[in-house]
């Protein structure tokens, strides 16, 4: 599904990432974690083209991103993205940011997008939210509308970047609980987090990342109870 | 001078005539200069390097001199060095439409900032959220960042508006025929400096209120609408 070979990426004089190498399978549900400034966002960011990187190759659902003749809006369809600050758009309804991406990007009707949009409100929980504006939700609740929102594309993987960091902890919950459902259907993802419970729960493979570079990659089992490399022990000791 | 003119009645409407041209410039200058505006300020936040170029230029030349000598230039000095606009436009009405176009790159020049500085005011995560549903750079200004970006140039814009009409009374000292000329003319003819700019004044201001109520009204409105 998504397949990165030594990926970098410099800004200015600074490299963040200093040669990544991994192959994300279908269905497949891949926790990153890391300290902060390790490059976590930025490799996430790298997958869906927001980050342009400075060399190596990515590519995501057949899809060259790293070709310079791909079309990167094309490729984006295919991926969802969830942020940690949601990021909803503030002047549209629930409703509308739900289908703006059908609308606008795939060309569908408004009822068709309407009726997608209700049903994955339903879904992660949100009946009777249509009408809301995103300032007037939660946290808990606008980081729900942004999972619908990327769900509406019908993307075959879908990127997490802290979705619950910006959380009050009472709503933590309940976008894990979207996110661990969103797995059981069979959803490809890749989840930055520091959600440890949700990492062994759900995560077929967790990666470690320190300082730009994979450190260590296993499952949940292997890289939570037995870590192999001191950086990985010295990192969970200090957050378990 | 004569009692014929030192009525008030009698020359009033001279004023309102005068204030009908301010209203028709300041609606044309407006209308342009936000077309213009618009246009600019996404040509300055091009990746293009010339449309930067040239727009960053624009903007530097009109708010950097004085609007009297830019409207000075174009009506006379253009017309002298490039006969020809009087042959497209006659003679006649050449010093009108220059006289607006002057005013309407004047004010695009402003309103390209305050258009610039909305689009830059709109959280970046807008725009990468808009770009990670696929859509391209075009809708992600037409249907997220511009919408927002609007919002929070009204009051900046209310503003700019209200400048242009008062901007449009240096009109008079190029001889076109508007509320602040009349005044002058009734005045040199009357002498009655005191009633008649006066009155100029409070035609101005009268205007001017109207817009910024009517202004500040669609604004209510809008946040309700959208909140
Ligand atoms: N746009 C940018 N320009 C310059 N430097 C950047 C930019 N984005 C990230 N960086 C730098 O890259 C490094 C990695 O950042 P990144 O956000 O990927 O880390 P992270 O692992 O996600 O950290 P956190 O856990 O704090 O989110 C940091 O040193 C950061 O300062
Ligand atoms: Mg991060």
């Amino acid at each position: 599904m998504i397949s990165v070979e030594n990926l970098r990426k410099s800004f200015g004089h600074h490299e963040v990432l200093k040669g990544i190498s991994n192959e994300i399978r279908e269905q497949e549900v891949v926790v990153v974690i890391g300290p902060s400034g390790s490059g976590k966002s930025t490799f996430l960011r790298c997958l869906n083209g927001l980050e342009t990187a400075s060399s190596g190759k990515i590519v995501v659902a057949g899809m060259e991103l790293t070709n310079p003749k791909t079309d990167i809006t094309k490729l984006r369809q295919h991926v969802g993205m969830v942020f940690q600050r949601f990021n909803l758009f503030h002047h549209l309804t629930v409703l509308d940011n739900i289908t703006i991406g059908p609308r606008k990007v795939l060309k569908r009707s408004r009822e068709e997008s309407e009726a997608l949009a209700r049903e994955l409100l339903a879904k992660v929980g949100l009946q009777g939210k249509e009408s809301s504006f995103p300032d007037q939700l939660s946290g808990g609740q606008q980081q729900r509308v942004a999972i619908a929102r990327a769900l509406a594309m019908k993307p075959d993987v879908m990127l997490f970047d802290e979705p619950t960091s910006a959380l009050d902890p009472e709503m933590v919950g309940e976008v894990l609980q979207v996110m661990k459902d969103l797995a059981r259907d069979g959803m490809t993802m890749v989840v930055v987090t520091h959600e440890m419970g949700f990492a062994r729960e759900v995560g077929d493979r967790v990666i470690f990342m320190d300082d730009g570079v994979i450190v260590e990659e296993g499952t949940p089992d292997q890289i939570f109870n037995n870590p192999q490399e001191a950086r990985t022990q010295s990192f969970l000791s200090k957050i378990l | 001078m004569g009692g014929q003119t030192s009525d008030f009645s009698s020359w009033f409407p001279q004023l309102l005539q005068g204030l009908g041209h301010t209203v028709e410039y300041s609606i044309l200058a407006i209308v342009f200069a936000t077309i213009i505006g618009l246009i600019v300020a996404l040509m300055r936040l091009s990746r293009f390097w010339l449309w930067r170029a040239i727009s960053t230029v624009y903007v530097e030349i009109f708010r950097g001199t004085p609007l009297l000598v830019q409207l000075t230039f174009i009506v006379f000095g253009l017309s002298q060095a490039m006969p020809v606009l009087n042959d497209i436009f006659g003679a006649k009405s050449y010093p009108l439409i220059g006289a607006a176009a002057g005013l309407a790159l004047n004010e695009g020049a402003y309103i390209t900032e305050i258009v610039r500085a909305g689009i830059l005011g709109v959280d970046r995560g807008q725009r990468e959220a808009a770009e990670s549903i696929g859509m391209t750079r075009y809708q992600t200004m037409r249907y997220i960042i511009l919408p927002q970006a609007f919002k929070r140039m009204i009051p900046p814009l209310v503003n700019q508006f209200a400048q242009t009409i008062k901007d449009t009374s240096l009109l008079a000292p190029i001889g076109i025929v508007e509320l602040m000329y009349q005044g002058q003319i009734v005045v040199s003819n009357n002498f009655q400096s005191f009633a008649v700019y006066g009155t100029v004044a409070i035609l101005y201001f009268v205007v001017i209120f109207i817009v910024t109520r009517i202004a500040g009204y669609l604004e209510r409105r809008l946040q309700i609408d959208q909140r």
